[in-house]
């Protein structure tokens, strides 16, 4: 069989709640393998996601980079932001795209230090779409696992 | 440390302590769930001392091998013997002990304070929001209390680093900037650019150097169902600083979702800092306190970045280390975002 691993994780952890948790007769070990099931709902909600997340925000920093370039005044962060705007994806392995984001991420912290200092309505054009990204950036990282916590350690009172 | 651990050690101790206590027994020991910088039990104590049976229950708070906040358990124990016996309720300590030869690392034990609860949840529901604003109310004048304490009267002055009224500011920002940087396993841009901002609008001096519990905030306390509060509790972040700064970590929406209106799920926000302010007497400019929440945003963040890294290199596997770092992180974003964007919507 192919795993399929969002399957594999929530029988897992619905395994571990309905029928381990109730046979903890302690508080403490009993709310740390809740929180231990939780927590393969967060690796299950995240994991058909990861790929497309990384892809997408690399695609829309990239996009950004080649936009600010004719604003940015510093030739070293120009040549910054050309170099990181036409990397591309060689290797979809998560670690691999990681390390991309965050060659990616750490151009974008300086173009926006830089942009900051930048009068004129091309360096708000530029900060506006930075923020912009900053507010996908939040999205893509929600987990919706916290309002289970809340209704959990509800349930335990 | 396991439970069982706990129960010889602990006997042990007490002999040494009260080398005239008879019949020692330790009975229940309980971990008591969360808090990611001490380890925490409640430990059933049991002995004869003279002709008298004593029997109580103690709290034992040692240092984790790997916590998340590099505090030292003597300031916690130093706090605690500060107020003990003044307007702000704290139960009484017993020992601090940094010898590891008892339990590895240093801890301190004190008093338990039984019948009562700490987690803010419990306000949205009945008994606890029958009296959850009567609780706020009493919370906002403690809290006002702790900030108007001279560190001098209660013997605190020359036990921590006393700050000029116009540097208080810096000395958080820097520290937990420092933190943050030291600890981050992915670039925070959203964290860099709030730091940038705040550097670039600092606030105004402190109106007063005061006490600063450095996590005054809902689940930090113990409340009852008459609506009293019994102790504050979790003074490992005390220092001296700015007032401002308590109030702005208690108002901070994290310990407010999903209600963020409502300062620790208690009273609405805008009472609260009345509330504050009349205790006090002390003002919270708008602006200045935008300044400091603004800040306990990236204080906050700064440890639940903290949380992930120690998680993630596995050196403290508590799934609740992983937790706060995963799901604390994730609403500190979203609030720390909502507090940029506002501000930056009126400057536009």
């Amino acid at each position: 069989m192919r795993p399929n691993c969002e399957y594999i994780l929530n029988t897992s952890a619905m395994l571990l709640a309905t029928k381990f948790m109730p046979q903890l007769t302690e508080e403490m070990g009993q709310k740390e393998l809740g929180l231990t099931t939780l927590l393969l709902d967060v690796v299950s909600e995240e994991f058909d996601r990861a790929a497309s997340r990384r892809i997408e925000e690399n695609k829309g920093l990239r996009k950004l980079f080649s936009e600010a370039v004719s604003v940015v005044e510093d030739n070293t962060l120009k040549n910054r932001l050309k170099e990181a705007a036409d990397l591309v994806e060689d290797d979809f392995r998560i670690s691999a795209l990681d390390k991309l984001n965050t060659d990616l991420f750490l151009v974008l912290i300086d173009l926006h230090s830089h942009i900051e200092t930048l009068e004129g309505d091309d360096a708000r054009i530029i900060e506006k779409a930075i923020w912009q990204e900053l507010d996908a950036y939040t999205k893509r990282r929600e987990f919706m696992v916290w309002e289970r916590w809340w209704a959990m350690m509800a349930a335990s009172d | 440390m396991l439970e069982s651990e706990i129960v010889d050690r602990f006997k042990a101790y007490i002999s040494h302590k009260i080398p005239d206590a008879q019949n020692i027994e330790i009975g229940t020991v309980n971990r008591i769930f969360g808090g990611a910088s001490r380890e925490t039990f409640s430990i059933e104590l049991n002995y004869r001392f003279e002709v008298e049976e004593v029997s109580q229950r103690v709290i034992l708070r040692r240092e984790f091998e790997n916590g998340i906040i590099e505090t030292v358990t003597t300031t916690e124990f130093q706090a605690y013997k500060a107020f003990y016996n003044t307007d702000v309720p704290v139960p009484r300590v017993m020992w601090c002990e940094q010898d590891p030869k008892w339990f590895d690392t240093p801890f301190f034990v004190m008093e338990e304070i039984t019948g009562c609860e700490n987690a803010h949840r419990l306000f949205t529901d009945p008994p606890y929001n029958a009296v959850r604003e009567k609780i706020g109310e009493t919370f906002c004048r403690i809290m006002a209390t702790i900030a108007t304490t001279d560190p001098e009267n209660v013997g605190l002055y020359d036990k921590l680093d006393v700050p000029a009224p116009d540097e208080c500011w810096k000395r958080e920002l820097d520290y937990w900037e420092a933190d943050s940087i030291k600890n981050e396993q992915e670039p925070q841009p959203l964290l860099r650019s709030a730091i940038r901002r705040l550097r670039r609008n600092p606030p105004p001096p402190a109106q007063k150097i005061a006490v600063v519990h450095g996590d005054m905030r809902a689940c930090n306390f113990l409340f009852n169902q008459a609506g009293e509060i019994k102790a504050i509790l979790d003074w490992e972040m005390m220092h001296v600083g700015d007032p401002l700064e308590d109030l702005a970590w208690s108002l901070n929406i994290l310990w407010s979702w999903p209600e963020p209106d409502r300062l620790g799920l208690m009273i609405p926000r805008e009472r609260a800092i009345r509330i504050w302010e009349e205790t006090s007497g002390f003002k919270a400019d708008p602006e200045a306190l935008y300044w400091w929440e603004l800040f306990t945003s990236v204080k906050a963040t700064a440890i639940w970045i903290s949380m992930a890294k120690i998680y993630m290199t596995g050196s403290n596997t508590d799934p609740l280390i992983s937790f706060g770092g995963l799901w604390a992180g994730d609403l500190q974003r979203r609030i720390l975002l909502q507090q940029m964007e506002e501000k930056h919507e009126t400057e536009l």
